[in-house]
């Protein structure tokens, strides 16, 4: 897009990335971020969705398509994030949704660079969370196909279990937010 | 030296010494031992002075209950102040002081408080150092260096302590066999289970007493139930865990006790760790505290319950003295007596005042050698100062409730009292429920559950080993099948069921003289209240437990009267002339025992007390050197000192580029909305005061935005990106309230409406180039956008790319320049301010903070929400009316109208220039019109900010003055904290550049 | 810490949502219709029941959505919650 260099909202935290006793935390940046707002009873906006990103809106509150890009997740009635697997994506998307709606109501917004994802993983990443978290996180609870928007320590996040076997999760934490989350997460695991 | 040490048994680990000093004095313990146990291992008697009478006392208790032995633990950072030795564990290493007296418990300057013992009754304080009242704060000093028990450390904690928040179905506390047998029960079900005790070991009464369950000694059972238990995946177990707190949707507080026990701590661990437990069922199985009796000097070290002796003999191999009298109105404690016997120690006499009761348990006890059975009897007095050396026993007439017969002395040197038991209902009333009292067994038990919680065992007045049981099975398994488990076939166990006497109450042993006159007998140990203190209470007026528990102190201290409050409350009650139960129970709080403030605090300090948030340009502030200021979470550039630079040469350096040259900020910090949909404008014209519907796409507005009330909430610019579209901003503070207050209206009161808000405050960076030479610089490094003054005018923005990112630059200004705003993706936030740096490099570019920021805007008399007002001031106060626009409604335009919005001497917002011109009014400096008026002076009006103005070479303050819109020109006065006074001229707020001409090129 | 029933999300800790007073004041359509006293009784008047309340809460750190909620102010019972828009349940029969 340009010569002007991407800078990742973690870039400069010392430690990143973790690997420690059971637990791992990498940042996984540059993720196309979309965030869609319109009404998951309106065929058009959702078979434009399914036709510019791939995927199909989960209408269950706190469940997500999948667990890796394109995916989506349902963060309201009448809202979701789609995670595409480049921020470029994510500016192609919006512009296609844009011009396929066009006089329909709904809204897309590219946040790519409004939030980051902090993948923990390892036998303590559940433990490790529920330092910062009030979510009931026992796997049988809050596993693969789930996700949920929350607090982790004192910044809202999004979580999404992966599948592996390990009981690995996501965190989506705003940009802003994001070096407080991860010196934070660094250091409950100590 | 063990000289109390038995030479063998106990659950202590003797190829496992410890050494410890108790103050300075070298001990021994083993592994296993509370400081307590190793304490009266090491025949230390007295460790404590009393709060109030700085009598001697020693170790009453063995567990949470303890009254008297708290002790300093530790040196330095790591001090800690009041802790129970009783729940001490013992590490190698350990060092403990005695508190409250100096220079030592065994000789106590503040002793001679006992001398006038007479003179300090019940409201002592209240009724002496009141008055006159402005002398209380020199006698609060005195007193409060008199009494104190410990000290604070003066470091800071070098431990680390944690939280963590953790889900179950059954949540057991206390892990004696009801909980056990609870734990068993639900675990099983394949239920989530959490099972949490105070001790080191689980096991509560069968850690010291001898039991048989099925074809089990007690000891192989629980030893065989916890290894069970540590098999169920689905089962935590938590020992040195206090459950400490109850609130409300089975919301419990836990607090372990990690490294606490080790030496030194353990790398990598914290010291505690706080559980916030979310608990679907509660099972209480917390078990029961013993009663002790209340006679004459009652408080004499050597006295002690006799469950804690019990406890010191058989759990730590400990023998509390040499010769002992047991005093009891119940059966419990004739074990006590064949424990101790057992332990070689001669029981001389067992007091009971029962007539003759008949179990096998007192049997057993009438068959030993020379334990001579009193019945019909009490202990009403105790010989011996610091230590008992003796007790007198006279006859009990019951029914007169007087002593009968002559007293004798018996030698001894402990005396094990057990007056009953106290169900532990404390967690049950913390949960909001009544605990009752029940007549017959004479004691609180649980009431009505009003959470999802069931008591069982000993808290709920099951004292036997097989009710225990029993109830804990059926309680776990009750609580497991309202969680949805299937806890399969009703569990009862087969244990040894002992008939007893039944007990007889005594809440009070007569005295030989008057109550007043006889020596103390004392209720409460830890806040010195003596039986004589709550009769005279009664007496006073005081009836409601409440109220005497304040003017007595009765269940004050840390142990919150664990001992002493169902004694005190039946001794109320007598005095009223009540049945014992009838005053009821105060009120049961939070925390059970004390918590430390480090596990409270968890790791919520340091970095991590309050989120830092940080902007996309953050590291380049950082290596540029810039000095921040906190803004709402935020770090923001204050302002970039260079070498040898103050703060105010750096902010007169950087003031004077923006005006004259050009000077870069970063604004990413103010929040960001996306308004979108076919209401857009019409919900912007009810949010805003002025009208949004009419603005052009592509143009920007100045927006004002009110609470109902009336009064300014927040300000920002907003731009029209399309028919349908606006791109919103906030103040830095107020972005996410203003955000949810948008959202509300939406969705509370205007459903019908068709937008979406989403907050895109951190998907943007946002550069402000600012200064004559600002298009200069922005040419270089922005190719496809027409910034020629007309095509680009004022209040505008354009899309287009700025070194070759994809931007929205907005032409709006905050400081009076030419200025613009450059809006890019966060993540090339960084490069795209380092390449309008670079391409300003030939205009002399200056970064500039808040602080320069803030001289700018205030030269142009611009306000800042929550600066300049606070909540209570409307836009005609800032003479901002031509804003607020007549002819639509709006939120909080109503109020605008309202009697107290139009009166008269309304506060006014306006300029100040300082006489001398170099003074800079501190701000929030309070105006009047004549500081040498008589006080109170009335004050007119006070300072919202304030600065030097290298520009206007002159200070410069923006203030609201009453009525001050018609007072310009005239004199304030701005007294100051150092007495000085300044006087100031009431000027336009707008300080330079009034026609706007500057930004207009 | 009570323990909220987001009508979305479902069962969420306290510290996730934020609490806006008592649910069902209306706005006025014409508040220039309105005296000082009647505009200040909306603005300012609240109830302040000893048991049952009707209340407004947002699901903050959630799914962003204003939901009524039946609470009692003494027991701090939850008795039922209810969407915005939506009848408030009748709350005497289910707790009694
Ligand atoms: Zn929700």
């Amino acid at each position: 897009m340009s010569e002007i260099e991407l800078r990742t909202p973690l870039v400069a935290v010392p430690g990143l990335p973790y690997r420690g006793r059971d637990i791992e935390i990498v940042e996984v940046a540059s993720q196309g971020h979309v965030n869609l707002r319109g009404a998951a009873r309106n065929a058009v906006f959702k078979d434009a969705v399914q036709a510019t990103a791939g995927v199909s809106l989960p209408l269950a509150a706190n469940t997500a398509s999948g667990t890796q890009p394109p995916c989506a997740l349902w963060l309201g009635p009448d809202e979701w994030l789609l995670r595409l697997p480049g921020e470029a994506q994510a500016a192609t998307c919006v512009d296609a949704l844009d011009a396929a709606l066009a006089g329909e109501f709904f809204a897309a917004s590219d946040i790519s660079s409004a939030q980051t994802v902090l993948r923990l993983s390892g036998a303590h990443a559940r433990r490790v969370l529920s330092k910062g978290c009030t979510l009931d996180l026992h796997p049988g609870v809050f596993g693969a196909g789930r996700c949920a928007q929350t607090n982790m320590a004192q910044a809202t996040v999004i979580l999404l279990p992966l599948a592996d076997a390990a009981g690995g999760i996501e965190v989506v934490v705003r940009r802003s937010f994001a070096d407080y989350l991860a010196r934070w997460l660094l250091d409950a695991s100590r | 030296m063990q000289s109390r040490r038995l030479p063998n048994g106990g659950r202590i680990e003797r190829d496992r010494p410890l050494r410890f000093t108790f103050n300075g004095r070298r001990c021994e313990g083993y592994a296993g031992d509370t400081l307590a146990s190793a304490l009266l291992a090491n025949g230390v008697g007295v460790l404590a002075r009393s709060f109030k009478y700085h009598r001697p006392r020693g170790i009453v208790g063995s567990g949470a209950e303890e009254p008297n032995a708290l002790l300093q633990l530790g040196r330095d950072g790591y001090t800690l102040p009041n802790q129970r030795a009783t729940q001490v564990d013992l590490y190698d290493g350990l060092v403990a002081a005695s508190v409250n007296c100096w220079p030592g418990p065994q000789f106590d300057v503040g002793a001679v408080t006992s001398a006038f013992a007479k003179l300090l009754p019940a409201g002592f304080y209240y009724k002496t150092f009141m008055w006159p009242q402005r002398f209380w704060g020199t006698y609060e000093r005195y007193i409060r260096r008199a009494a104190g028990l410990g000290h604070c450390p003066r470091e800071p904690d070098p431990d680390i302590y944690e939280k963590i928040n953790v889900h179950c179905d059954v949540l057991v506390i206390g892990a004696g066999p009801a909980g056990i047998a609870a734990a068993l029960a639900a675990g099983k079900s394949g239920a989530r289970v959490i099972l949490v005790d105070e001790q080191s070991e689980f096991g509560g009464s069968l850690l010291y007493r001898e039991a048989e369950i099925g074809a089990r000694s007690g000891a192989e059972w629980l030893r065989e139930s916890v290894a069970a238990l540590a098999e169920m995946a689905e089962v935590t177990l938590l020992p040195r865990t206090t459950a400490f707190g109850y609130y409300s949707h089975n919301w419990l507080a836990l607090v372990e006790r990690v490294t606490d026990h080790l030496s030194g701590g353990a790398a990598g661990q914290p010291r505690q760790r706080l559980w916030r437990v979310r608990a679907r069922q509660v099972v209480l199985a917390t078990g029961a505290i013993e009663r002790p009796l209340v006679f004459c000097n009652n408080d004499r070290p050597g006295v002690m319950l006799a469950s804690a002796v019990s406890t010191y003999v058989k759990r730590y191999a400990v023998r509390p003295g040499t010769r002992a009298v047991v005093f009891t109105n119940n059966d419990t404690a004739y074990q006590t007596a064949l424990d101790l016997q057992q332990a070689g120690v001669a029981v001389v006499a067992v007091v009971d005042p029962r007539d003759n009761p008949r179990s096998p348990l007192v049997s057993a006890v009438r068959r030993q050698q020379g334990i001579e059975v009193i019945d019909g009897a009490v202990v009403h007095d105790v010989f011996g100062r610091m230590h008992v050396s003796g007790v007198k026993v006279a006859g009990f007439d019951a029914r007169a409730a007087t002593l009968s017969g002559a007293s004798r002395r018996i030698d001894c040197d402990l005396l094990a009292v057990s007056g009953g038991w106290n169900p532990t209902v404390h967690l049950h009333a913390q949960s909001g429920a009544r605990a009752l009292f029940d007549e017959q067994r004479g004691c609180f038990l649980p009431g009505q559950s009003v959470q999802a919680e069931r008591s069982a065992g000993g808290c709920n007045g099951e004292f036997g080993l097989k009710s225990s049981l029993d109830a804990g099975a059926a309680a776990g398994a009750d609580a497991a099948r309202a969680t949805g488990f299937k806890p399969g076939r009703k569990q009862t166990y087969k244990a040894p069921v002992a008939a007893q006497a039944e007990a007889r109450l005594l809440w009070r042993v007569p005295a030989q003289t008057r109550v007043s006159r006889a020596p103390k007998q004392f209720v409460d140990l830890q806040n010195d209240t003596s039986a004589a203190d709550l009769e005279l209470a009664v007496r006073e007026g005081f009836h409601s437990i409440e109220h005497v528990k304040r003017y007595t102190a009765l269940g004050f201290g840390t142990d919150q009267g664990k001992l002493g409050n169902v004694n005190g409350m039946a001794i109320v009650a007598a005095a009223r002339g009540d049945n014992p139960g009838r005053p009821g129970t105060t009120t049961f709080r939070p925390a059970y025992t004390p918590v430390t403030f480090g596990a409270i605090a968890g790791r919520e300090l340091g970095e991590f007390f309050a989120p830092v948030r940080k902007t996309a340009m953050h590291p380049w502030h950082e290596a540029r050197g810039a000095r921040f200021e906190d803004v709402g979470q935020w770090k923001r550039p204050w302002f970039y000192p260079q070498a040898g630079e103050d703060m105010h040469q750096a902010v007169n350096r950087e003031c004077l580029a923006a005006r004259n040259g050009v000077a870069i900020m970063d604004a990413s910090t103010l929040g960001k909305i996306d308004v979108r949909g076919p209401d857009a404008a019409a919900f912007l014209d009810r949010i805003y005061t002025n009208s949004w519907s009419a603005l052009a796409v592509g143009r920007c507005r100045y927006g004002l935005m009110l609470g109902e009330d009336g009064m300014v909430m927040d300000d920002g610019v907003s731009a029209r990106l399309a028919e349908d579209r606006f791109h919103m901003t906030t103040t830095t503070g107020g972005a996410a309230h203003v955000l949810g207050w948008m959202e509300r209206w939406l969705q509370t009161e205007w459903p019908q409406l068709r937008l979406h808000l989403t907050s895109v405050t951190d998907q943007w960076a946002t550069i402000g180039v600012v200064g004559p030479k600002s298009r200069d610089v922005l040419r270089k490094v922005c190719s496809d956008i027409d910034l020629d003054a007309a095509r680009f005018p004022f209040m505008s923005f354009r899309e287009g790319s700025v070194a070759g990112v994809r931007a929205r630059v907005f032409r709006i200004s905050f400081s009076g320049e030419l200025g613009f705003e450059i809006n890019v993706a966060a993540n090339y936030g960084q490069g795209v301010w380092e390449a309008v740096m670079a391409a300003g490099v030939e205009f002399g570019i200056t970064p500039y903070g808040t602080e320069t920021m803030h001289v700018l805007r205030a030269e142009k008399g611009f306000i800042i929400v929550g600066q300049d007002t606070d909540g209570s001031v409307t836009p005609v106060d800032l003479g901002m009316d031509w804003i607020v626009s007549k002819r639509k409604d709006f939120l909080g335009r109503r109020s605008l109208a309202r009697a107290d919005c139009v009166r008269e001497g309304r506060k006014q917002f306006v300029g100040l220039l300082t006489d001398p011109p170099d003074k800079v009014l501190p701000e929030g400096t309070q105006l009047v019109d004549d500081a040498n008026a008589a006080t109170p002076v009335p004050m007119i009006g006070h300072v919202t900010s304030s600065y030097y103005s290298a520009c206007l070479q002159h200070s410069i303050a923006l203030a609201l003055v009453k009525g001050g819109a018609k007072r310009m020109g005239e004199t304030v006065q701005a007294p100051l904290a150092d007495g000085h006074v300044v006087s100031a001229t009431i000027v336009d707020p707008v300080f330079y550049d009034r026609e706007g001409a500057r930004h207009n090129v | 810490m009570l323990h909220i029933e987001c009508p979305w999300c479902g069962q969420r800790d306290q510290t996730e949502f934020s609490y806006g007073g008592e649910a069902h004041i209306v706005r006025p359509t014409d508040p220039d219709a309105l005296s000082d006293a009647q505009w200040a009784d909306y603005l300012f008047m609240r109830t302040n029941p000893r048991g049952r309340h009707r209340e407004q809460w947002c699901h903050t750190s959630g799914c962003r959505r204003w939901f009524n909620v039946v609470r009692d102010t003494v027991s701090y019972e939850i008795l039922a919650v209810y969407r915005v828009g939506e009848t408030p349940p009748d709350t005497d029969a289910a707790a009694d």
